[in-house]
């Protein structure tokens, strides 16, 4: 293979990637994860706490010290910590729930893009559940 | 509307995941830039002429991965000694093939822009010159010009890393 046209005949047949299935899935549950609810500013100072909760979990689910370890900065106390660590164990469970039922995997969410894509695949959804709950508690806000 | 962006997806992702892939070398990366790409296809479709589509999918994903390989700090810039080497005692003509596939991948995505977007848009993904100009910001003529380089420039590579082979037995 000597001349350039004999090695473009080489790169013709190079593969064309397929985008896997789990890729379409993705794709295809865009509309839904992006649609934006009514009343959207409102919506998002009523759930706030929980957007932060997720996002300290994005930051610190992997830095929190166990148990048996010492607190990796000190300005805070063990108590603290711990409190903190159950606190964003919780939100860590609720995300779970609340991607799940977006039909994504938020372990699988956050490694990807993480605080992007707690925004995009996790953020909306929770505005969604909110506002079903609001709806079915009764209340119209 | 989510019926058309549903169609899209299934006529488009494969061009916009195998195009990131061929920019990022990384599967996981190309995923990721793919879904970017489409929530702003998402984000965006009432504002794209219906034949503008496939450029503008291509170009944005061209643009993201760009974004991620400044970000990366080292762009992909492989060098000669890291360039797979096509040994001439394969084990089979098909471990032969494919190893020489890998070769030219390998030396494709180490090509600077754009001459590396040019070879994968016209020569491996096959887009029309008008295509790969819209995606490019080129005119067709320039896009000639330019492909007609970055073919040299590929064939140069090659026989460098021949040479390189040649010399080392």
């Amino acid at each position: 293979m000597s001349d350039t046209n004999d090695l473009m005949k080489q790169v013709h047949e190079l593969e064309k990637f397929k985008a896997p299935p789990s890729l379409q899935e993705k794709l295809l549950a865009i509309p839904e994860l992006h649609a934006k609810p009514a009343n959207f500013n409102k919506q998002f100072r009523r759930i706030a706490p929980f957007g932060l909760a997720a996002a300290a979990v994005i930051l610190l689910y992997t830095n929190v010290p166990h148990d048996d370890e010492e607190p990796m900065d000190t300005s805070y106390s063990y108590e603290e910590i711990e409190t903190a660590r159950q606190e964003l164990a919780m939100a860590f469970h609720y995300l779970t729930d609340v991607s799940q039922q977006a039909g994504a995997d938020v372990n699988h969410l956050i490694a990807d893009s993480g605080k992007q894509a707690l925004i995009k695949g996790v953020f909306y959804p929770i505005l969604d559940e909110k506002k079903e709950l609001n709806i079915k508690s009764g209340e119209t806000k | 509307m989510t019926d058309l962006y549903r169609s899209l997806v299934s006529k488009h992702q494969d061009q916009v995941y195998s195009l990131a892939r061929y920019l990022l070398a990384d599967a996981s990366e190309a995923e990721d830039v793919a879904q970017e790409t489409f929530i702003k296809l998402w984000k965006n479709l009432e504002n794209i002429g219906e034949a503008h589509i496939v450029p503008w999918l291509l170009k944005v994903t061209r643009n993201g991965c760009l974004d991620r390989l400044r970000a990366r700090k080292a762009l992909v810039e492989l060098d000669e000694q890291d360039l797979p080497i096509v040994e001439k005692d394969e084990p089979s003509a098909i471990e032969g093939h494919r190893r020489m596939q890998e070769t030219l991948m390998a030396m494709i995505q180490s090509l600077e822009e754009p001459w590396r977007s040019l070879l994968i848009l016209r020569d491996i993904h096959e887009h029309s010159y008008e295509s790969v100009g819209e995606i490019l910001e080129l005119k067709p003529n320039q896009v000639k010009v330019y492909l007609h380089r970055a073919r040299n420039k590929l064939a140069e590579l090659f026989e460098v890393q021949q040479n390189g082979l040649t010399n080392h037995e």
